[in-house]
C-alpha cells in the first residue's frame, strides 16, 4: 500500500520533471531552428508533460489576474421603457447597494421594487400583466447571457493576443475573472480587455474651426476660473501655444525684460492651451497633461461652449515621442455625430499588403452598413474618418475613394501589432454591455522569480532545522520521523499536481508550515512511547501503546486545523486559497505519513533485529 | 535529549495571575482596535498599489516629488529595501493612466535608476467589501465548526474554553496589529487577505494545542476519578509540557525561518504566525483549561465526557 503510493507519486510528478528537461534541452540549443525542430519533433511529448505538469500560480511565474465587472445594471437601464422619477430614485439606490453587495442585479432591481410595492412590467417588456417574478428571470437570463457573451468575445481577444494558457471563467453573475500567465505587457492587455463598448466611425473635422472653438473655451475658463495648479507645462522642447503669444508678443513690442509676463501668469491667462502644443495641422499634448485636458473638456458647462455638432477625442496610443521620453498624444476634432457604429461591421482581419511590404486591415459589413459607408466616403474622398472606440481614436485613415460594397481596407499601419490591435477594436464593435475592471493584480517576472527563490529557501531550512531538531532531539526515532516528512512534502507536491491545483507563495507557505505541524504527530507519539517505557514496557509494547494512545489527540487536533483550512478554502478568499489547498493536503498527508509510515519503519527494524536498536533519544 | 521531562509546575495554582495579564494584554489590544483601529491592506480597503524596484537605492523623497509633479498622490514608502519602493494610492478603474504617468515622471527625472515594475495591485470598492465579508465568514464559520466538533468529541464547556482561548489568541494578534500597523518600515503589518490565513492558521494552531492538553485530561479523568479536578488538570499539563514545548518550537522554527527568508510578501504572515504560536501555546497552557475548571466549580457538576 505504501509502496504503491509512492510509486503512484512518482507517476504524477514524473510530467513535471520531464517538462522540467525539456525547457533545459530547449535552452540549450544555440539556434532557433534548432529548438523549434525539437519542439515539432516531440511536440505531442512535451504538450502532455506540460498539461500534467505542476502549475505554478500567477505569484510565481509572473502574470495579470483581472476581474472585470460586466455593467449590468447599465444593459438593465437601457431596455427600460417610461423612466420617471420613481423609476430612476429605485435605480439610484441599487447602484449604491451593489458596491457593496453582490447578489445579482436584476434580483436587487426586484426586491426595491418589490419593497416600494411598484410592478416592474410598467418598465420592462411589452407584457404588463407579467409578474415581478417572471420579469426577473427574463431579465436574469439576459444578463447572464450578456456577460456570457462578453466573456467569448473577451476569451477572442485573449486568444488573438496570443497568451498561452489563458484562463477566462465568469463568476457571481456579474463577474468574469482572467488569468493570464506570463504577460508582462500590461497596458496592451488592459486596453484590450476594457476596450469595449462602443466602435464608431467619425468624421474627423478641420482643426482651424478647432481652433477656434479651443479658442474660446480657453477665454471662458481664464474667466471663469481661478487656476492654481494645472497640469505640468510643456518642457521647453516644445513651443506651446502659450509661449508662442509670449514670444509674439515679446517680438512686436520688444519689450523690457521685466514686463515679460510669468509662466505662472500666463498659465493662468491660458488655462486650455497652457496644455496643449500646435504644429502646423496638428494638435497635441503630453500624457500627463492628457488628463487634465480630458476632465476640463468634459466640464459641463465646458461641454456647453462646445458646438453641438462637434467633439474632442485623444489618441489611444502616442503619436510620438520627444527626445527626453514624453508620449504625445494627438487631439482630435471629430463630428460628433458617429457615421456609423460597430454593428454593422460584419468581419474584420489584418493582413500584410499584397506585395508584403505593409500591415494592413480588411473590414466588411452588412448591407446597410455598406450603404451608409457608400454615401460617407463618397461625399468624403481625402477626408478623415476616425475609428473611434470608447471615446478614444485608434486610428483615423483618409478615406481613398468611394467604396461601394462595404469592403474595406485600411492602410498606413506602422507595425503588424498596431494592425492585429485594430482588427479586434473592430470586431469588438458590439460588445453588450460595458465591462470595467474591478480588481488587478499583476505580478511582474522577476518577483516571480524571486519568490520562488524565496519559497525555495524557506521550505529547505525549514525542513533542515526542524530536521536537525528531530535527530537531536529523538535521536534514530527522529531520523524516521524525517524520513516521513520527505515522504510528506513529496506526497503533497505529487497531490497538487495530481488535482492539477497550482502552487503559489502562500501554497509555499503552506508547505512550510506543513513541516511543522507534521512532526507534531510524531513528537505526540514519540513522548508517549518514551512515557510508557519511562513506565517500564518492554520497548515492543511501549511503541504499540504509544501510536494507540496518541492517536485521539492526532485525530482531533488534525480534524480542527483542516476544518479552518477548509472553510479558507471555502469561502475562496483569492490568492490565499492556494494557501489553504496546500494546508489541506498537507495535514491529510501527514496523518499517513507521521502515522503510518513511521510505523511501518519501526516494525521493520523490529522484526528484523527482534531486539530494540531505534533510540527515542 | 530530554527536556521539561517530569515537570511539576503549578500551572492551574498560577491561573489568577494569567487571568490578570491576559486581561490587560487582550485590553490594550482591543482599545487599539477601538482607537486606531487597523492599517487596512487593498485587499480590504480597495486602492491600487504598485511595487517599483530600482537598480540603485533611490530617495523616498525624490520619488514622492516626482509622483506628484505627475499628479500621482498617495502613500509612498520602502518596501523591504531602500531599492524597492511601494506606492499606494485610491483604487483607479484606469491603471493605464496611472501606471503611464508614473512611469513618465520617473523616466523622465530618473533616467540614470532604470526601475521595473515587481507588482501591481487594484483593488476596487465592490472586491474589497466582498472580500471583507468573506473573511469574517471564514474566521466565524471556523469557530463555529470547532465549537461545534470540539463539543462533539468533549463537553461544551470544553468546547467554549478552547474557542475563547481562540480569540483571546487571535485578539492578541490583532492587537498587536492595530497597535503597530503602519510602525515598521521592514513589514507593514497591514490587515490583508494573507494576514487573514495567518489568523486561521493561528486559529486551527491554537486549538490544535488545546485538544492535546484536553485529550490528556479526558485521559487521565478516567483512571483518576477520585482525585480532586485541579490535581487532574494540573498533571495533566504537566504531563503533556514537553510536546507542548517541542511542537511550538518546531513550528515556531519554520515560521521563523518565513520570516527570514520569505521576503516582504510573507513578512507580515509570518510575524502573525510567530506571534500567534507564542500567544497559542500560552493560551493552551495557562488560559483554556483554567476555565474548563472554574467553570466546572461554578457549575458544580461533574464532568461527562465522551470519546
Amino acid at each position: 500500500m505504501t509502496l504503491a503510493l509512492i510509486l503512484f507519486s512518482g507517476v504524477l510528478l514524473y510530467p513535471t520533471f520531464q517538462s522540467y528537461r525539456f525547457t533545459g534541452k530547449l535552452a540549450s540549443f544555440s539556434t532557433p531552428e534548432d529548438s523549434i525542430e525539437y519542439v515539432n519533433s516531440n511536440r505531442q511529448s512535451i504538450q502532455s508533460a506540460q498539461d500534467k505538469q505542476l502549475k505554478l500560480g500567477l505569484d510565481l511565474q509572473g502574470g495579470m489576474h483581472v476581474v472585470l465587472e460586466v455593467d449590468v445594471l447599465g444593459l438593465i437601464e437601457a431596455q427600460a421603457r417610461n423612466r420617471d422619477e420613481s423609476f430612476d430614485k429605485i435605480l439610484l439606490g441599487v447602484k449604491q447597494e451593489i458596491k457593496t453587495n453582490s447578489t445579482p442585479i436584476p434580483t436587487l432591481l426586484s426586491n426595491a421594487f418589490d419593497a416600494e410595492g411598484l410592478r416592474l412590467s410598467r418598465y420592462f417588456y411589452d407584457d404588463l400583466r407579467a409578474s415581478n417574478a417572471e420579469i426577473t428571470a427574463k431579465l436574469l437570463s439576459e444578463s447572464e447571457s450578456a456577460v456570457n457573451r462578453a466573456k467569448e468575445i473577451i476569451r477572442n481577444r485573449v486568444d488573438q493576443f496570443g497568451v498561452a494558457e489563458p484562463t477566462i471563467t465568469t463568476q457571481g453573475g456579474r463577474r468574469i475573472i482572467v488569468e493570464l500567465p506570463g504577460v508582462s505587457d500590461k497596458e496592451r492587455v488592459r486596453r484590450l480587455l476594457k476596450g469595449t463598448a462602443k466602435l464608431e466611425f467619425k468624421l474627423v473635422r478641420d482643426n482651424a474651426l478647432a481652433f477656434k472653438v479651443l479658442q474660446d473655451v480657453n477665454t471662458y475658463l481664464a474667466k471663469a476660473y481661478q487656476f492654481d495648479s494645472l497640469g505640468a507645462p510643456l518642457p521647453d522642447s516644445l513651443l506651446s501655444v502659450a509661449a508662442l503669444a509670449q514670444k509674439r508678443l515679446q517680438d512686436s513690442l520688444s519689450t523690457r525684460p521685466d514686463s515679460l509676463k510669468s509662466q505662472d501668469e500666463l498659465k493662468r491667462e491660458n488655462p486650455l492651451f497652457a496644455l496643449l502644443g500646435v504644429e502646423q495641422n496638428l494638435i497635441y499634448t503630453t500624457e500627463i497633461n492628457r488628463v487634465k485636458l480630458q476632465e476640463l473638456l468634459t466640464r459641463p458647462d465646458v461641454r456647453r461652449r462646445i458646438p453641438t455638432d462637434f467633439d474632442f477625442a485623444f489618441d489611444a496610443r502616442p503619436f510620438s515621442n520627444t527626445e527626453d521620453g514624453l508620449k504625445l498624444y494627438r487631439l482630435y476634432s471629430l463630428k460628433r455625430e458617429a457615421e456609423l457604429t460597430g454593428k454593422n461591421i460584419t468581419e474584420a482581419r489584418s493582413t500584410m499588403s499584397i506585395d508584403g511590404s505593409r500591415p494592413e486591415v480588411t473590414m466588411k459589413m452588412d448591407d446597410e452598413g455598406a450603404k451608409i459607408w457608400g454615401r460617407v466616403t463618397g461625399a468624403n474622398i481625402n477626408k478623415q474618418i476616425a475609428i473611434v472606440l470608447d471615446n478614444t481614436v485608434f486610428s483615423a485613415p483618409v478615406v481613398q475613394s468611394k467604396i461601394a460594397n462595404g469592403s474595406s481596407v485600411i492602410n498606413g499601419l506602422e507595425s503588424m501589432q498596431e494592425a492585429s490591435d485594430l482588427e479586434i477594436v473592430l470586431k469588438a464593435g458590439a460588445l453588450p454591455a460595458p465591462v470595467m475592471i474591478a480588481e488587478e493584480r499583476t505580478v511582474g517576472p522577476s518577483l516571480g522569480a524571486d519568490s520562488i527563490r524565496n519559497g525555495m529557501l524557506s521550505l529547505l531550512f525549514g525542513f533542515v532545522t526542524v530536521g536537525l531538531f528531530m535527530i537531536v532531539y529523538y535521536r534514530s526515532a527522529g531520523m524516521i520521523a524525517n524520513l516521513a516528512l520527505v515522504f510528506n512534502i513529496v506526497f503533497v507536491i505529487a497531490a497538487l499536481a495530481g488535482f492539477s491545483a497550482t502552487l503559489t507563495l502562500p501554497g509555499i507557505a503552506g508547505l512550510v508550515l506543513t513541516i511543522g505541524m507534521a512532526v507534531d504527530a510524531n513528537v505526540l507519539i514519540f513522548e508517549r512511547i518514551r512515557e510508557e517505557s519511562g513506565r517500564g514496557k518492554m520497548m515492543k509494547l511501549a511503541i504499540d501503546l504509544g501510536y494507540d494512545k496518541a492517536f485521539s489527540a492526532i485525530l482531533d487536533s488534525h480534524v480542527t486545523t483542516f476544518a479552518a483550512g477548509a472553510l479558507l478554502y471555502f469561502f475562496g478568499i483569492g490568492p490565499i486559497k492556494g494557501f489553504a489547498v496546500t494546508l489541506m493536503i498537507g495535514i491529510a498527508v501527514s496523518l499517513f505519513t507521521a502515522i503510518v509510515i513511521t510505523k511501518i519503519v519501526l516494525d521493520w527494524i523490529h522484526d528484523r533485529e527482534q531486539t530494540s536498536s531505534v533510540s527515542f533519544g | 535529549m530530554r527536556l521539561l521531562h517530569n515537570t511539576n509546575f503549578d500551572f492551574i495554582g498560577k491561573r489568577k495571575i494569567a487571568y490578570v495579564i491576559s486581561a490587560v494584554m487582550l485590553f490594550v489590544g482591543l482599545g487599539s482596535m477601538a482607537i486606531r483601529g487597523f492599517h487596512y491592506g487593498i485587499d480590504f480597503k480597495g486602492g491600487t498599489e504598485i511595487v517599483l524596484r530600482f537598480q540603485e537605492p533611490v530617495e523616498i523623497a525624490k520619488i514622492r516629488a516626482i509622483a506628484s509633479s505627475v499628479e500621482i498622490s498617495g502613500v509612498i514608502k520602502e518596501f523591504g529595501n531602500p531599492k524597492e519602493v511601494m506606492i499606494t494610492t485610491d483604487f483607479s478603474g484606469d491603471l493605464n493612466d496611472l501606471q503611464g504617468r508614473l512611469e513618465t515622471g520617473l523616466k523622465r527625472e530618473l533616467a540614470q535608476n532604470p526601475f521595473e515594475i515587481l507588482k501591481i495591485d487594484a483593488v476596487g470598492p465592490t472586491i474589497a467589501n466582498d472580500l471583507k465579508l468573506s473573511a469574517v465568514y471564514a474566521l466565524l464559520g471556523a469557530l463555529v465548526i470547532i465549537l461545534i466538533y470540539v463539543s462533539f468529541r468533549f463537553e461544551f464547556k470544553f468546547a467554549a474554553a478552547g474557542v475563547f482561548a481562540i480569540f483571546h489568541d487571535v485578539l492578541f494578534v490583532a492587537g498587536l496589529f492595530s497597535l503597530f500597523g503602519g510602525v515598521f518600515s521592514f513589514m507593514s503589518l497591514e490587515v490583508d487577505l494573507t494576514v487573514i490565513a495567518a489568523f486561521l492558521t493561528i486559529v486551527g494552531y491554537s486549538i490544535t494545542d488545546t485538544v492535546v492538553v484536553y485529550d490528556r485530561i479526558r485521559e487521565n479523568l478516567k483512571i483518576r476519578k477520585t482525585e480532586p479536578y485541579e490535581k487532574v488538570f494540573n498533571d495533566s499539563l504537566n504531563e503533556t509540557l514537553s510536546r507542548t514545548i517541542i511542537t511550538s518550537g518546531t513550528v515556531l522554527l519554520s515560521v521563523l525561518v518565513l520570516f527570514i527568508f520569505g521576503g516582504s510578501i510573507i513578512r507580515s504572515f509570518a510575524f502573525a504566525m510567530l506571534i500567534g504560536i507564542f500567544v497559542g501555546t500560552y493560551s493552551s497552557i495557562f488560559i483554556a483549561s483554567a476555565i474548563v475548571l472554574d467553570w466546572q466549580e461554578k457549575s458544580g457538576e461533574k464532568i461527562k465526557l465522551r470519546g
